[in-house]
């Protein structure tokens, strides 16, 4: 009976063609949207790109050690971007440049005292000051030595020259920092939890009162259990098949850095389908609600669960482990998402382990109700 | 007016919809807003989030500690490497040094192996803001020490001289654009009115598709043009009940940001953006007989516009082609009148004129196309 049930699902699915249609590109599209609206994101805000600054010099003679500073940190170094790109020139030209938002600072040097002028205060013109304070400072050192501890003087202009490291960069993660990624991650949930309106259908199916399917199942002699277990997997194939298309678009056509290997990340999936589709089973059962009421519970529920996860804003799961952490260890969308945040950034899979066992447990309450709620209902003579 | 009676008869049914989808995107829209306040209180900051590990607890490590703390802010994360990587990752740490313990020793000998061990955001612009930062404090430390001072001093003498600061002038110094909260609030409305009218106005809609309904009111004398006439008057009276609703809400919530000129500005702008909504809505109820495929029509809409129109990225963030690609959807125009709004002077007149006028043409298109596809499938 599993079988039989099984397959004519998978059937019926497959003969709304419509729907399977958009169930399986809906989630394409968006994912389309997210990657174009976030291509750009973190690239312009938090990439170092190299700054451009013009410089006005007053007697280039008196200024060659700050001449040689700019030019060094002009040039690129290895693989690094250089620090800055300056253009020489003079005061007039250089306000025209400033203006015209060409160049971030402009560097005046008055008796060999750098001033900087700006047009907005933002992180690069914090930076610009900074490596002229560096120079200013290094400067009162060098001038502080002069009357009374000449000797030394070579020394410490070897010491201020001298380009040491005082720091060891340790590797963070394999995976990928860049925060943009929960937008993904909370599609893939999204996608996952659209499933709760197929599981609804499983559910309404099997109710004579609730729908002419329903009622043409109930009358037959086969055993209920195995006949919404095979409903429910035909639902849930269709459903692994469109997460399936989801990762493999994600991932090798718009190429996102997911920090793990295809086959965790549709584990993922496919556990947080079948969560989905009890979700949407139990409130199929749920007694005295219409169709119409009970797909907007389900509607409902998808687009909230997903909003907690991070699908319209970055940063709401994060203020929900700060203030309610508990909502994240509960809420489906939140664990599909922190599942695969913890591929991602971690390298041990105690979290994911965590959260896959949390939807499976959750999985199995949300039949278990559901069974509770249909177990030995029988229909009255008429 | 049969069909405009029964429009409310059914949506008396669909009551609980209603209230249910109203509440959960009023909530989300809330929600958005308050939280983007906050975002854009801390991009304006210009100092780096530092999180560090003393432990060497000598002079030069408390000194390097004050001069960061100086520069930058700094901020208490645990130790474990797995919280080290969630901070880094949600930005609540950009830079996590750990002062190894001899590292003043180390200094002191010139020695590397015991270099600060740093995690950081590869490539960001904090890294090397924070670089930059170390780099200065313990160049000029080391520079006094050659200079024959004791560690002590040199540390002492180093918070005087980074004292001496360049000086910093604004050429043309403009207001920075600091939007009052009101906008926040408002920018968000279209993602919740594409959601509710299509999902709350679609179900009924669609009831109106039902077969048996559509021959009913077919076989009767009124003519098609004079049914969906009357069924769209309903709609938009239904809709001006939601565009009313968020707008007492706004006036509620915000009501020390509300000026008397630019308010109804704001509500003319959500009320044709709510136009353009309905449309939409009209369109895809004749385009699908099912309730489940208008939620994801409304998802693709609502979420699509939402994240290439520059209401959940800022603008600014959006490449050119995206930018682009978003002036084919209404609510870019709907964004546009909103940030002139909020810059509201004379100059900015015709940007506003020109977005209501887009999103109007766009709603009588919409409604054109989805008229025509309802008389094309009346023949059928």
């Amino acid at each position: 009976m599993f079988l039989h049930a099984f397959k004519y699902r998978l059937k019926a699915l497959l003969h709304q063609k419509d729907e399977i249609f958009w169930n399986l590109l809906f989630p394409l599209i968006l994912g389309t949207c997210f990657y174009a609206a976030f291509s750009n994101i973190t690239k312009s805000a938090e990439t170092f790109e190299t700054i451009p600054v013009a410089v006005v010099l007053e007697d280039s003679a008196k200024e060659t050690y700050f001449v040689e500073m700019m030019d060094g940190l002009s040039e690129s170094s290895g693989d690094e971007v250089p620090f800055f790109a300056t253009t020489y020139t003079d005061l007039a030209q250089g306000e025209e440049l400033l203006a015209t938002e060409k160049v971030d600072g402009l560097i005046v040097l008055n008796g060999g005292i750098p001033s900087l002028t700006i047009t907005e205060n933002g992180i690069t013109q914090t930076m610009i000051k900074a490596v002229l304070d560096k120079y200013i400072q290094t400067n009162a050192v060098v001038n502080s030595m002069i009357p009374n501890h000449l000797d030394k003087l070579e020394a410490v202009m070897v010491a201020v020259t001298t380009e040491a490291t005082y720091i060891r960069t340790l590797p963070l993660t394999h995976g990928n920092t860049d925060p943009v990624m929960d937008y993904f991650f909370a599609l893939i949930a999204m996608s996952c939890l659209m499933a709760t309106t197929v599981g609804q259908y499983v559910a309404m199916h099997i109710k004579a009162d609730l729908s002419p399917i329903g009622l043409r199942k109930v009358i037959s002699p086969a055993n209920r259990i195995s006949m919404i277990l095979g409903d429910m997997s035909g639902s849930f194939t269709l459903s692994a098949v469109g997460n399936a298309m989801l990762i493999i678009y994600l991932k090798y056509i718009l190429k996102l850095e997911f920090g793990a290997g295809f086959l965790p990340i549709f584990l993922v999936s496919l556990i947080g389908s079948l969560m989905s589709i009890c979700i949407g089973m139990m409130v199929g059962f749920l007694p005295k609600l219409g169709e119409g009421a009970k797909l907007g519970i389900n509607i409902s529920f998808t687009l909230f669960s997903s909003f907690l996860s991070g699908l319209m804003a970055s940063g709401i799961k994060q203020t929900i482990e700060r203030t309610c952490p508990i909502i994240n260890r509960i809420n489906p969308a939140s664990l599909i998402s922190d599942a695969l945040y913890a591929l991602n950034i971690y390298d041990t899979y105690e979290k994911y382990t965590r959260c896959l066992i949390i939807m499976l447990a959750m999985s199995l309450i949300f039949v278990f109700v559901s069974l509770m709620i249909t177990r030995r209902e029988t229909y009255d003579s008429i | 007016m049969t069909v405009f009676k029964t429009y409310f008869k059914i949506a008396k049914k669909h009551m609980g919809n209603f209230i249910m989808y109203t509440a959960i995107f009023l909530s989300i829209t809330m929600f958005i807003a308050q939280n983007n306040i906050n975002n854009v209180e801390s991009y304006a900051g210009s100092t780096v989030r530092v999180a560090i590990f003393d432990e060497d607890n000598s002079d030069l490590s408390k000194g390097l500690t004050t001069y960061l703390d100086m520069q930058h802010e700094l901020v208490t994360i645990d130790k474990d490497l797995d919280a080290i990587r969630d901070a880094l990752y949600i930005r609540k740490a950009e830079y996590v040094i750990t002062i190894p313990q001899g590292f003043e020793t180390a200094v002191l000998e010139s020695i590397s192996e015991k270099n600060l061990e740093v995690y950081k955001l590869p490539g960001s612009v904090t890294a090397q803001f924070v670089d930059l930062s170390i780099d200065t404090f313990l160049s000029t430390y080391k520079a006094y020490l050659a200079g024959g001072f004791s560690s002590a001093q040199a540390y002492e003498k180093t918070l005087q001289t980074i004292e001496a600061q360049s000086v910093v002038s604004f050429y043309n110094k403009e207001s920075g654009n600091t939007f009052p909260r009101i906008h926040y609030f408002y920018v968000y409305i279209p993602y919740a009115l594409i959601s509710i009218t299509i999902l709350c106005i679609g179900p009924m809609l669609i009831g109106f598709q039902r077969t048996q309904i559509k021959d009913r009111v077919n076989c009767s004398k009124v003519s098609s043009l004079k049914k969906n006439m009357a069924l769209l008057s309903a709609s938009s009276l239904y809709t001006l009940v939601i565009v009313l609703f968020y707008f007492i809400i706004s006036l509620i919530l915000y009501s020390s940001d509300v000026t008397a000129d630019t308010i109804l500005f704001r509500l003319l702008n959500v009320a044709v953006q709510a136009f353009v909504c309905l449309s939409f809505t009209f369109l895809f109820s004749l385009l699908t007989k099912k309730v489940a495929l208008l939620s994801m029509f409304s998802n693709v809409f609502g979420l699509g516009s939402s994240f290439l129109c520059g209401i959940f990225v800022p603008r600014e963030y959006l490449s050119d082609t995206v930018a682009n690609i978003g002036r084919f959807l209404p609510a870019y125009w709907y964004v546009n009148v909103e940030n002139a709004i909020c810059e509201f002077s004379p100059k900015v007149y015709s940007t506003i004129t020109t977005g209501y006028l887009v999103q109007v043409l766009y709603g009588v298109a919409v409604l054109v196309i989805a008229l025509v596809i309802g008389q094309y499938q009346r023949r059928r």
